[in-house]
């Protein structure tokens, strides 16, 4: 089988990727050894929250921050893209996500301060539905814990905002009585929540406690297919406002985001083959021709492609695997930039972790390049996403803005065959 | 507090609380001062192993016999600090064959029961363990917790009426004449010192004992000598696994609850508080374990400490594997004339009681006291019991900690630290090393203890730290995984680094 656009990773960067090519009419499939980082990611799609990571400012001008980044620093994934490009993937998942049911809002003009399950306020510029809700803006206050789950604590979130933002925010702990005989995470929790008995047990719940016309922060939780509905009932039968926050792992923002997603995408014709990692890779003269995939018993499977996508998600993803001396990239062996030391002396510090600058070094093109001499290694691969040298998502809050732009270039340069003459 | 005891006891290692214990069933007023918490120092950095006596028959056949008979002991008065896993020593096909036969001879003379098993069948039985075995035998050892079995101790003693000061420095003492009269403390937090006066000091400060004596001038030849240990994400083996042949590096795995602890290693320094591996002492460690564990590097570790031991060389003899692990009393009253004081040096964690024993002896015929150690015929408890299983929410899954343990850990404690609360009951110890269970028992303590938010955010990311400390020298493998996991959910997520010194003003 021949396709003319070979995605391997099924990421943020790999759908945005095969969304790309898609677009452009062409053949795609998606392979991926497992799932992506969105199963545990918030489901937020950060663009920029700290520039330099030094800085105690949040960004507020994502766009306005970027063109000072792209201009500084050549080595970050969004200069090798540049930000019209970036521009055009935000339009492009921002169509999409409509198209898909699950609208996202914001833009790249302004970052919006969202609480996070310390009830710190972390800069993200995408995120879903939630339009309109500001922590900033509203009035009164409440977070909601629900005592089943094991990972999310109102008092502790109230207490931080109510220092940060300068007004009262109450706390308040609601029990559902669903006593299964263990502590529930969120993903367990958001199942339940897609039973009728238990939304009206939640509103009852918050109805006798008094939340109208206010803002109601509550861990993101509310269903895994309805929550748009389980938001909208509680907002009018409560009078308030509903906010979901972000919980630790598994997430069920990302898990909604990474199912609508996938789902789109297959609606679109894209094919899909996830579980099976890529063990082979066919390269004459500079080209990739082909790539295997090992299935259950053993045996190999043949994908061919005129061009490929390698978003296979870094260190985390598994993409890139480290030894203690050394760092290799699993599917290709491309070279990969490294640093002498893999650590820094503190965790919460606020320079950038040289593990995480580690990567695969492109060109503009995303094709991957010898490290020395700069030339490029292969020149229909286009790599994508946390695979990519130059950049620590965590600290400068760019995670899944990276691998959706990054993504989207790298689609749109495969679906050009392969020929970068742009 | 009374500002005055009989004895005070220096070091809140297994030697110190064991001494407490045994002042105290004699009847015996003593305050315990140690400067970090309960079994910071080497009693929790070490390996963890109950010896039968086994690795010692060869070269140390007293020390053998001390443990063989304390390791009943200790399985007898402590079960709660104690996983009785049993141990093995193997020799495999690369090993000195006539070593073995010295090796029964002596584990007979000691009296430790050696039982053979067939390559076949310990293959089976431990099939992590490299195919190349000729013999097997099967001994007594087990695993010993050194935090529950510190804490154990001086609970028991406090029961009696002992007093613990931890986070207290011994910073001096007060003589008159020749004579030891008081001791001066300082509080870690406050800074506020203080003076205790008392009849009698016990210096059992460990790999410190240097350093203490010399507060009171006295020289004490202390060779501090650091091990390494690494620790590997789930039970290798079921028992307690040796290498059968002269004692040397990476010779020795310890299961302990869901994890293994491997090591060691055996180097001079002249810093009691050099507890860092580096990733050269690790991989060197590593190469040395698969002689038995072929597997070995394909394994998950999930952190590399260091512990030093406190040799000591009466006559400046034999250092690292040569010196003597055999224990002394050091009475400066006969050496220097100095009245009031003696040191607790060397030794074994497995020996901890005798070595109590042989200081309350020594001591209480000054206080006109002449009751007899027993020690050996009491139980212990740890604070902190293990869950029951009734109870089947835990805040850490990985340990299996309830929210009731966490309330125990911090019963009757103004200050705490996450890593306290580690101790007691082995939260964030497990595999996951404190990724998800730390944002939890820091919210809720937050809410049951009542802490500022400023506190509960520090209580957390201090813990964090610390776990970092010991993941950072084998971010390889899954290790550098897990490690951008947790970056993810503290900064990515959580954005916790940001928390208390971002500027808002949008
Ligand atoms: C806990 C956590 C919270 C985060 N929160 C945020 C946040 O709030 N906002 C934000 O913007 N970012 C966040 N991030 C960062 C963000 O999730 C990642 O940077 C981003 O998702 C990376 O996407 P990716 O597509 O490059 O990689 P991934 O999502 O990791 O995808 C990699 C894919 O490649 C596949 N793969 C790997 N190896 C092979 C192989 N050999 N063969 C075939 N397939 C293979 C994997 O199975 C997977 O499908 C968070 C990250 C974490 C860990
Ligand atoms: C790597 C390694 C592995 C080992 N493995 C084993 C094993 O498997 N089995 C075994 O039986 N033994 C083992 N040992 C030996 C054993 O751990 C030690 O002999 C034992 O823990 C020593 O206990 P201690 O109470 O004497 O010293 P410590 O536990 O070190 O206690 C001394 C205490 O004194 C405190 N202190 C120091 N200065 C001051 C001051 N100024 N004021 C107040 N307090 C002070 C310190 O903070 C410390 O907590 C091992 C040792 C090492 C290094």
């Amino acid at each position: 089988m021949k396709y003319d656009v070979v995605v391997i990773g099924a990421g943020l960067a790999g759908f945005s990727s095969a969304l790309a090519a898609v677009e452009l009419g062409k053949k795609v499939i998606v392979v991926a050894k497992g799932l992506g980082n969105l199963y545990s990611s918030s489901g937020y799609i950060d663009f920029l929250g700290y520039y330099p990571t030094t800085t105690s400012w949040p960004v507020t001008n994502p766009l306005q921050a970027l063109e000072g980044l792209v201009s500084e620093n050549p080595e970050h994934p969004y200069a090798k893209v540049g930000k019209e490009s970036i521009i055009r993937s935000v339009n492009a998942f921002l169509k999409a996500s409509g198209e898909m049911g699950l609208s996202y809002a914001g833009s790249l003009d302004s970052n919006l301060l969202m609480p996070t399950a310390a009830g710190a306020l972390s800069p993200t510029s995408l995120y879903p539905g939630a339009n309109g809700k500001d922590v900033k803006k509203a009035r009164e206050m409440v977070v909601v814990g629900i005592k089943e789950l094991i990972d999310f604590y109102p008092l502790i979130v109230a207490q931080n905002l109510e220092r940060q933002l300068g007004k009262k925010v109450e706390a308040l702990w609601v029990e559902l009585g669903l006593d299964l005989g263990r502590e529930l995470n969120s993903y367990d929790l958001a199942l339940t929540l897609e039973q009728e008995k238990n939304v009206i047990g939640l509103i009852n719940k918050l109805k006798s406690w008094g939340v109208k016309d206010k803002l109601v922060l509550i861990p993101a939780v509310l269903g895994i297919k309805d929550w748009q509905q389980v938001i909208n009932r509680l907002e009018s039968q409560l009078e308030c406002q509903v906010m979901e926050i972000p919980t630790l792992p598994p997430s069920v923002m990302g898990y909604r985001l990474a199912q609508s997603f996938m789902h789109y995408l297959k609606k679109k014709g894209v094919e899909f083959i996830i579980g099976h990692p890529v063990v082979h890779v066919d390269c004459r003269a500079g080209r990739c021709r082909e790539i295997a995939i090992e299935t259950a018993a053993h045996r190999l499977k043949k994908i061919a492609g005129e061009a490929f996508c390698l978003a296979t998600g870094g260190i985390l993803g598994e993409g890139l695997q480290v030894f203690p001396k050394g760092i290799r990239e699993v599917v290709f062996n491309l070279p990969v930039k490294t640093a002498e030391t893999h650590s820094l002396e503190d965790f919460f510090s606020l320079e950038e972790q040289p593990l995480a600058l580690a990567g695969v070094m492109t060109n503009e093109f995303l094709q991957p390049v010898d490290v020395e001499t700069g030339e490029a290694a292969l020149t229909n691969v286009f790599v994508a996403g946390a695979t990519l040298a130059g950049y620590d998502p965590f600290l400068e809050k760019s995670g899944n803005g990276v691998a959706l732009a990054t993504g989207y270039r790298a689609g749109q340069l495969a679906a050009g065959g392969g020929k970068v003459n742009e | 507090m009374t500002n005055k005891v009989q004895v005070v006891v220096i070091g809140g290692g297994a030697t110190g609380t064991g001494i407490l214990r045994d002042l105290a069933l004699r009847g015996i007023d003593c305050l315990l001062v140690e400067q970090n918490d309960l079994a910071t120092g080497t009693s929790g950095r070490f390996h963890g192993l109950l010896h039968s006596g086994a690795r010692y028959v060869v070269k140390d056949l007293h020390s053998a016999v001390e443990c063989i008979q304390e390791n009943k002991i200790i399985k007898e008065i402590a079960p709660d600090c104690v996983e009785d896993t049993g141990g093995m020593f193997i020799a495999t096909k690369n090993d000195d064959l006539s070593y073995v036969d010295k090796w029964l001879e002596g584990c007979q003379r000691a009296g430790i029961n050696t039982q053979e098993v067939s390559p076949r069948e310990i293959l089976r039985e431990e099939p992590a363990l490299t195919p190349d075995i000729v013999k097997a035998y099967l001994v007594p050892d087990a695993a010993v917790d050194g935090f529950t079995l510190a804490a154990a101790n001086a609970l028991a003693a406090v029961k009696l009426g002992a007093q613990v000061k931890t986070y207290t420095k011994v910073i001096g003492f007060k003589k008159e004449k020749n004579k030891i009269c008081g001791v001066y403390l300082k509080d870690k937090y406050t800074g506020q010192e203080d003076l205790v006066s008392c009849d009698y000091v016990i210096n059992a400060s460990g790999a410190w004992a240097g350093q203490i004596a010399a507060l009171a001038g006295q020289v004490i030849n202390i060779t501090p000598d650091k091990g390494v240990l690494v620790i590997f994400n789930h039970r290798i083996t079921n028992r307690v696994l040796n290498h059968l042949r002269p004692p040397g590096d990476g010779d020795i795995f310890v299961p302990h609850g869901s994890v293994t602890v491997f090591g060691t290693t055996s180097k001079m320094t002249d810093n009691p508080e050099d507890n860092e591996a580096s990733r050269e002492e690790v991989l060197a460690l590593l190469d040395e374990g698969t002689h038995l564990i072929p597997e070995l590097k394909d394994i998950r570790l999930i952190r590399a400490f260091a512990g030093v031991r406190p040799l000591y060389q009466p006559d400046g003899g034999e250092v690292g594997r040569e010196a003597t692990r055999d224990f002394s009393i050091i009475d400066h009253q006969a050496l220097t004339g100095l009245e009031g004081m003696i040191s607790v040096v060397g030794g074994k964690l497995t020996t901890y009681r005798l070595m109590a024993k042989a200081a309350v002896d020594k001591v209480a015929p000054f206080l006109g006291n002449d009751k007899p150690c027993i020690t050996h015929k009491e139980r212990i408890y740890a604070p902190v019991p293990k869950n029951t299983g009734k109870d089947a929410h835990y805040l850490c899954q990985c340990e299996r900690v309830t929210k009731k343990m966490l309330d125990q850990a911090v019963q009757n404690k103004e200050r705490f630290s996450l890593s306290d609360v580690r101790r007691l009951t082995r939260l964030g110890m497990g595999p996951c090393q404190g990724t998800f269970c730390t944002f939890r028992a820091g919210a809720y303590y937050h809410e049951t203890r009542g802490l500022s938010p400023e506190a509960a955010n520090k209580l957390l990311k201090d813990h964090i730290e610390e776990r970092w400390k010991g993941s950072k020298a084998i971010l390889w493998g899954q290790q550098a995984q897990e490690a951008q996991l947790t970056r993810g959910i503290y900064l990515g997520l959580l954005n916790l680094e940001r928390l208390d010194s971002d500027s808002h003003e949008i």
